[in-house]
């Protein structure tokens, strides 16, 4: 227990080890690596992808830990009290706030991403999504519907599944913080590491042990002569090796504050230089070996060589819950499968989550003198009405808002802070001597000039790109979002969209955008969400003709029959029958909904949490550290 | 597979394994300090 002046510590080292690599390993190990390393040059990725780890990735990860240690031996397990400690600024300990600001955001959002993966799990195990004899379930639509983030209700009547499993992820989470370090996280990750381990293995031998079937188009093997054919074109490519920083930045878990709040609970003669390496070996083991043999050779054996690369680069979420059960639900065993799949995704994401809430956790022990039991129940009640609006709003994509300024780029504005206070404020030399004490290990020392030099200018400029690329591509002012959906989908017996954005022409591409803009313009002007809807047809040519059209005055300027007509002609959407052999009618008629949803009032909202809560930490470190003054505490390290 | 796949894969592998190897040898075998 944390008693005032008794901090918890953890149980055994391999404990702490596998609790780190839990934090580190998420669901960016197994579906945003082969993803991004698909995309940008396949084996030539792994060129920038290894100087980044050693430019960035493992620097940061002993940054991380040292500055722990340094907390930890003055009772601090969150990154104001860290700061303060290693500067004699009175400043520094406002800049710790975003350690602990950043990772509630993340941790608000990423608990909702956990909840999807339990759902699924659930719904695998009963056979919910797997298509039988008169029932076809569209894995797309069935997951829009799960999230709410769709105007039909074909599979789900609303919310209330997504609000459940997220309330049963959510009590899990808090359980674990309650039951502390030792008991919670370090026992979570005993169990949920090496099961994680396990369920990989299953499905690599799953994947790989396919043999010939109809529904085979291509090989396993095929998917990882996609993945690791290298392409030494991209390597002159800017974007490729802000990918590759991007990755290590995201797979490593730095600038949470998480793994400094770890470090601050090991004994001060204990070694944690090798532990940083452990955490970060163990974490490229599951990212380069598993990572690169599930998903994408899944693919690629269900879909063929060709389909793979449109497949990468569909999304992170679209590959774990769209494509990888549409390929478990084809083969025998969907069930087991699909549901050994969706846990391996959860533990991935529940390790991190309680790992990125800690800090947090020891903020309210150490700084507040709140019991943990209490400050779990001060977590938990925050976290529940935090993520109450990702839920509700997220179609308007609140989540998304919330991943680029906790999840992109406050991290790295985190992990510079961080290295200028280890290198430059506390002084590499001092800083250097905390990180070897009791090491096992003796860190080469030309990591010093990379950590001194190198890094903060990486740092910069991957700050720089990103931020670069969200003004290019227009994200800081938030832009309408066209949504469209089939209504009736229950009487119809089709697939939709058949051909990729990918395929479309530069004449295509101009009839999206003027549709598109016309309906973003209208949204803009009338400052609120506007509908339409329109009656089409399937004239069983393959087709879709748009009948009749009507909806809200403001969109009808720019949407017509004929406008809507091309730009579903342009999109490549056409009808073409389910080929399941079940029920397959004559096709008729559908209804159509467009949506432009006004995002703009919700962006702002989720912006405006995140300030306030950067201002709420910000008082309460103020208030916190007047306090010890006054009573004659403090000092610098 | 192209050879050229065959290799980096065949590379990145083996400093993946050899780095954990290492890691976990060390921290298993040697007395702490």
């Amino acid at each position: 227990m944390a008693q005032a002046g008794q901090r918890e510590e953890w149980g055994s080292r391999i404990g702490l080890i596998l609790a780190a690599a839990g934090n580190a390993i998420g669901i960016g190990n197994l579906l945003r690596f082969p993803g991004q390393a698909g995309a940008n040059g396949g084996g030539a990725f792994m060129i920038p992808y290894v100087i980044s780890l050693i430019v960035f990735g493992l620097p940061m990860m002993w940054v991380a830990w040292t500055i722990g240690r340094i907390g930890g031996r003055y009772g601090h397990g969150s990154t104001p009290g860290m700061f303060d400690k290693m500067s004699n600024s009175r400043f520094a300990k406002y800049f710790g706030v975003l350690g602990l600001a950043l990772p509630l955001i993340f941790v608000l959002y990423y608990t909702y991403i956990e909840a999807w993966c339990l759902g699924y799990s659930w719904f695998s195990l009963t056979g919910d999504y797997i298509s039988e004899a008169g029932r076809n379930v569209d894995l797309r639509v069935y997951y829009d519907e799960f999230l709410g983030n769709t105007t039909t209700h074909s599979y789900f009547p609303g919310l209330s599944s997504a609000l459940t499993f997220l309330l049963i992820a959510l009590v899990l989470n808090v359980f674990v913080l309650y039951r502390g370090v030792a008991r919670g996280i370090e026992m979570l990750a005993k169990i949920a590491i090496p099961l994680l381990a396990l369920f990989c293995l299953v499905l690599i031998v799953r994947i790989f042990s396919i043999g010939d079937s109809a529904l085979v188009k291509g090989t396993a093997m095929d998917g990882l002569a996609f993945l690791w054919t290298p392409d030494f074109s991209t390597l002159t490519s800017p974007s490729v090796w802000l990918a590759a920083a991007g990755q290590i930045f995201f797979t490593l878990s730095i600038g949470f504050g998480s793994l400094e709040c770890y470090s601050s609970y090991v004994k001060q003669n204990e070694d944690i230089a090798l532990t940083g390496l452990t955490t970060a070996s163990s974490n490229e083991f599951v990212e380069i070996i598993f990572g690169s043999m599930i998903a994408i050779p899944a693919a690629a054996l269900f879909f063929g060589a060709g389909e793979v690369q449109s497949i990468a680069s569909s999304g992170t979420y679209s590959i774990g819950m769209v494509t990888m059960p549409e390929i478990l639900r084809s083969f025998p065993g969907a069930q087991l499968f699909g549901t050994i799949w969706f846990l391996l995704l959860f533990f991935a994401a529940f390790t991190s989550s309680v790992g990125v809430a800690q800090p947090v956790m020891a903020f309210l022990q150490d700084e507040l003198k709140i019991k943990r039991g209490a400050a779990a129940m001060v977590v938990g009640v925050f976290w529940l009405l935090g993520t109450i609006p990702v839920i509700y709003f997220y179609r308007y994509g609140v989540l998304d808002e919330m991943d680029f300024w906790s999840g992109t780029i406050g991290l790295v504005v985190m992990a510079l802070i961080e290295v200028v206070l280890f290198a430059w404020v506390f002084k590499i030399g001092r800083s250097w001597e905390v990180l070897h004490q009791g090491a096992q290990i003796q860190v080469p020392r030309f990591f010093k000039p990379i950590i001194n030099y190198v890094t903060p200018i990486a740092l910069i400029a991957i700050l720089v790109g990103w931020m670069g690329d969200a003004v290019s591509q227009g994200k800081l002012i938030p832009q309408p979002r066209l949504a469209w959906d089939v209504m009736n989908r229950s009487e119809y017996t089709g697939n939709f969209i058949k051909n990729s954005e990918n395929d479309v022409t530069h004449l295509q591409r101009n009839i999206i955008s003027n549709f598109e803009g016309s309906v973003s313009t209208a949204v803009t002007g009338a400052n609120r969400d506007l509908t339409a809807y329109a009656r089409i047809q399937f004239p069983g040519d393959g087709t879709v003709r748009v009948v009749s059209y009507e909806g809200d005055p403001k969109l009808a300027p720019g949407v017509t029959v004929a406008s809507l007509q091309s730009y579903l002609n342009a999109k490549g959407f056409h009808y073409e029958v389910f080929d399941n052999g079940a029920w397959v009618s004559e096709p008729g008629e559908a209804m159509l909904a467009i949506e432009g949803l006004n995002r703009a009032p919700y962006i702002w909202l989720i912006r405006i949490i995140i300030v306030a809560l950067i201002v709420a930490f910000s008082i309460m470190v103020h208030v916190i550290w007047k306090e010890r003054r006054l009573s004659g505490e403090g000092g610098t390290a | 597979m192209s050879f050229g796949a065959v290799i980096f894969m065949a590379i990145t592998w083996f400093l993946v394994i050899a780095l954990n190897v290492y890691c976990f040898a060390k921290i298993f075998l040697t007395h702490r300090k």
